[in-house]
């Protein structure tokens, strides 16, 4: 124990002698170079209150973050849960209908109306930030589906947006699987494996990975309080639901995106950047998902995929035309797959392409979503006719 | 380290280590784990030689062997298309058209830390102020390590081998220390670090297209965002471990506190400014051998120390900038025109603050060139700047000034030779409970979801 001690000062002495950077450095080196504290014997021999109250303070400190974490997610209404079953339609309609898609395609078309025309009941499960990935799990709930509806978008099948909620709906061995199979690099696999032992580090702690929600949520908070009107796109904390839900639309998804400044545009392209890395790549985990969903949904009945456009300053700034030969080419290759599949291409459709019908980069507004589901329905008689 | 705590036996504790540190290191490349390993055996036998050997000439030249080696690898791997690239620059403005050469050659992660770490050792060796390793397991590990491994503190054989040779088990308040400056270290880098770099690579992609305050907006974040990001690194690394028992040396010293230049690099990257001036300037003569040949030396230091950064000439800019700033500081303290009136505290308290400015602003100019990528864009920045444009998009970015009233609370309310770790784990125990529940919090709750390389792994 004394060679102890004399390997501490020796240490501290050799690193007095490299590390000058004010007045205070020998004692703040011999602090900390040395394990001994003033309340331990000379001897070196740990106090053993001292390990008593780390072991305090490492429960009060999880308990007290734990629940300010849960505290915060409740009162800023932050979504936590996966996979909220929906359906619209009596249970005597003629055809029972699946409909997998993310938040873009209840906001672009009017499933009511769909509903309607087909005399449909439709269901489905609502994962926010879904892609077919997140989808094809609950598509093998939907057994008794005859009629299957799949709305992509660039957007949607663009491998490098993640889900949240993936490592709550995949099973870790099916994406290892798919990463596999689809030759999937190093960093994108740490990136979705990743979620995994998150799941379960948001049960004790659900705001870990939800930063922007929380700060979006605090700031609307703090306007609410100052008597200040929430910004009309800042009033989301966090993704949003709104299959088969009759409600208000809410302020931020009525916004016109070309009605946003050019520092707004800018500030949200960056964040859209940051959060697929800068990359858009079709040919990974997500489109084996898409291709399997297409089969199967082949052998159950019929298949409709619905093809979304996204915004013109989308297109301008993520879809080169070297991204976009690479997502046509990933379309083509589900298409080839699955060949009874009927297509319903609405991003061709040129009155769509403005940033008018547009409440962000990919979610449409009302004027949007009454333009999209009119097209869509003017497509509908071919799918009756072949049903 | 919950392994490393039952392991009884120093001997396989460190064999446990080692093997974690090739592991960690070889995730991210298996031929790095090679490269690494030939490294650290030559200058293992180089050491065992300079034990052995008297001669003075042979001495040398087996100093020379490990140094060529190292810096040989390190200019591979680094600099090889950056000479390429401007042989081929110069040949063409001279009117002759050679061919293009440009090799794909990845850079290993770390490269210039583990150079410059296992240096120390054989030069020490050379010198004779370090006992030379016989265990090449011990040494393996020392330069290998993996809290240090890929972005520094670059520690000293003097002061990281003696403690492979002997156990130090932490204590728990060793361990309350690692895990303070740890946490720490994951705030600067998670919460502030990485919520400001998207807004400050946006800002960068395209300077043309904003106005002067937000370009200004921009060099302040990513100063901000640099410091965080490097020192939180080092935090965590020093944190890590000290939680298993080890000491490193510290990195960082609060340097936007700094009032002069000179006391900027006493703060900043602190391992790297002093291996320049005991393996570079000192032996150049520092400033033994006359004031011209001072000048000459430093900014001979100061230039290496920007290329050591990266290959481009943003980064000798960097470097050159530095070296005239202090070299016109070390001119200016030894003239020191103002001596009669810093008696007055009024004076002194207004050349305090001019001073900080001053050297705030060289700082950031520095910055601009760092981050910018290339030449032309750092030109464009700055000239944007400077004539304060107002023609482009305005932009307020939140995250960006939440950051530096954060920073700037620290760094003037703070005392700036404090260190949190070692304070925080002397106070009472409410007190630390408060503290460190607020640390998680801002984990838990800020932390960026989508978290950016640490920016000096590209070094």
């Amino acid at each position: 124990m004394k060679k102890t001690v004399e390997t501490f000062e020796a240490l501290s002495a050799s690193c007095a002698t490299q590390l000058k950077p004010g007045a205070n450095e020998s004692g703040r080196m011999t602090a900390l170079s040395s394990g001994v504290s003033e309340k331990e014997d000379v001897n070196g021999a740990p106090e053993p209150s001292r390990e008593r109250q780390l072991a305090l303070i490492l429960v009060a400190v999880v308990a007290v973050a734990s629940a300010a974490s849960h505290g915060l997610v409740a009162w800023l209404k932050i979504e936590t849960t996966s996979g909220h079953a929906w359906q619209i339609g009596s249970p005597q309609s003629r055809t029972v209908a699946y409909l997998a898609g993310s938040s873009l395609s209840g906001d672009a078309i009017a499933w009511n109306q769909v509903r309607d025309a087909l005399d449909l009941r439709l269901g489905g499960w609502g994962v926010a930030g879904s892609s077919p990935w997140e989808w094809e799990p609950f598509q093998r709930r939907a057994s008794d589906s005859k009629l299957q509806f799949l709305v992509v978008s660039p957007y949607d099948l663009n491998e490098e947006f993640l889900c949240d909620f993936h490592a709550d709906v995949v099973s870790p061995a099916a994406t290892i699987q798919d990463l596999w199979n689809s030759k999937s690099d190093w960093p994108f696999c740490k990136r979705v494996l990743s979620g995994y032992p998150l799941r379960y580090v948001r049960l004790l702690f659900p705001t870990v990975g939800r930063s922007q929600g929380v700060m979006a949520g605090l700031r609307d908070k703090a306007k609410a309080l100052l008597g200040r009107k929430v910004a009309s796109d800042e009033g989301a904390a966090g993704p949003t639901l709104s299959f088969g839900k009759e409600q208000d639309v809410p302020a931020y998804k009525r916004e016109k995106i070309s009605s946003w400044d050019s520092a707004r545009i800018l500030r949200k392209l960056a964040l859209m950047r940051n959060a697929c890395q800068g990359r858009h790549v079709f040919n990974g985990p997500k489109n084996l998902a898409f291709t399997r969903m297409l089969q199967q949904g082949e052998k159950q009945g019929s298949v409709v995929v619905v093809v979304l456009p996204v915004s013109p300053t989308y297109m301008k700034e993520f879809m080169t035309p070297e991204v976009t030969k690479r997502y046509e080419e990933a379309l083509a290759l589900a298409q080839k797959s699955a060949p009874q599949t009927q297509w319903i291409r609405l991003d061709s459709v040129q009155a769509l392409h403005s940033n008018d019908l547009y409440s962000d980069f990919v979610h449409m507004n009302p004027d949007g979503k009454k333009m999209a589901t009119e097209a869509f329905m003017s497509q509908l008689p071919k799918l009756i006719s072949s049903n | 380290m919950i392994v490393r705590a039952c392991l009884r036996n120093f001997s396989v504790e460190k064999w446990f280590l080692l093997v974690a540190s090739y592991i960690f290191y070889v995730s991210w490349s298996i031929p790095c784990g090679f490269l690494i390993l030939l490294t650290s055996l030559i200058d293992y036998f180089v050491g065992i030689g300079l034990e052995r050997i008297e001669d003075k000439p042979k001495r040398k030249m087996l100093l020379v062997v490990s140094i060529v080696a190292n810096l040989g690898v390190l200019g591979f791997f680094k600099y090889t298309n950056f000479f390429l690239d401007n042989a081929w620059r110069a040949m063409t403005s001279m009117g002759l058209q050679p061919e293009h050469w440009h090799y794909d050659i990845i850079l290993p992660a770390g490269i210039s830390f583990f150079t410059f770490q296992s240096m120390t050792y054989t030069i020490e060796a050379y010198r004779r102020k370090v006992k030379v390793s016989h265990s090449p397991r011990d040494f393996l590990l020392f330069v290998s390590f993996f809290p240090q491994l890929l972005a520094g503190p670059i520690n000293r054989a003097a002061d990281l081998l003696p403690q492979f040779k002997q156990r130090l088990r932490a204590n728990a308040l060793d361990f309350e220390i690692g895990l303070t400056q740890f946490a720490l270290g994951a705030v600067k880098k998670l919460v502030i670090s990485d919520q400001i770099a998207p807004n400050v690579d946006l800002i960068f992609s395209a300077p043309g297209n904003y106005d002067g305050f937000t370009l200004l907006q921009g060099a302040i974040g990513y100063a901000i965002q640099i410091y965080c990001d490097f020192s939180g690194y080092s935090d965590m690394a020093i944190g890590s471990a000290r939680m298993m028992g080890f000491r490193f040396m510290e990195n960082f010293q609060m340097p936007y506190s700094s009032v002069t230049i000179t006391e900027f690099w006493r703060r900043w990257h602190i391992s790297l400014s002093t291996w320049l001036r005991d393996y570079l300037y000192v032996p150049l003569g520092g400033n033994r051998k006359g004031t011209g040949r001072m000048y000459i030396n430093l900014m001979v230091t100061m230039l290496l120390g920007g290329l050591w950064h990266g290959a481009s000439w943003n980064f000798v800019f960097w470097g050159a900038l530095h070296g005239v700033s202090l070299a016109v500081h070390k001119a200016w303290i030894t003239w020191d025109p103002l001596a009669r009136f810093k008696s007055v505290p009024a004076f002194e308290a207004v050349w305090n603050a001019f001073s900080r400015v001053l050297t705030l602003g060289v700082v950031l100019l520095g910055w601009i060139f760092f981050r910018a990528e290339s030449w032309g864009v750092a030109i464009q920045y700055v000239t944007r700047i400077a004539t304060w444009t107002i023609a482009g998009t305005h932009m307020v970015s939140p995250y960006i000034l939440a950051a530096l009233a954060g920073v700037l609370a620290a760094h003037i309310l703070v005392q700036k030779d404090r260190v949190w770790a070692v304070e925080l784990p002397a106070r009472p125990l409410m007190w630390r409970i408060a503290a460190y529940s607020a640390l998680a919090l801002m984990l838990v709750c800020l932390s960026a979801t989508d978290s950016a390389p640490f920016i000096y792994f590209q070094f």
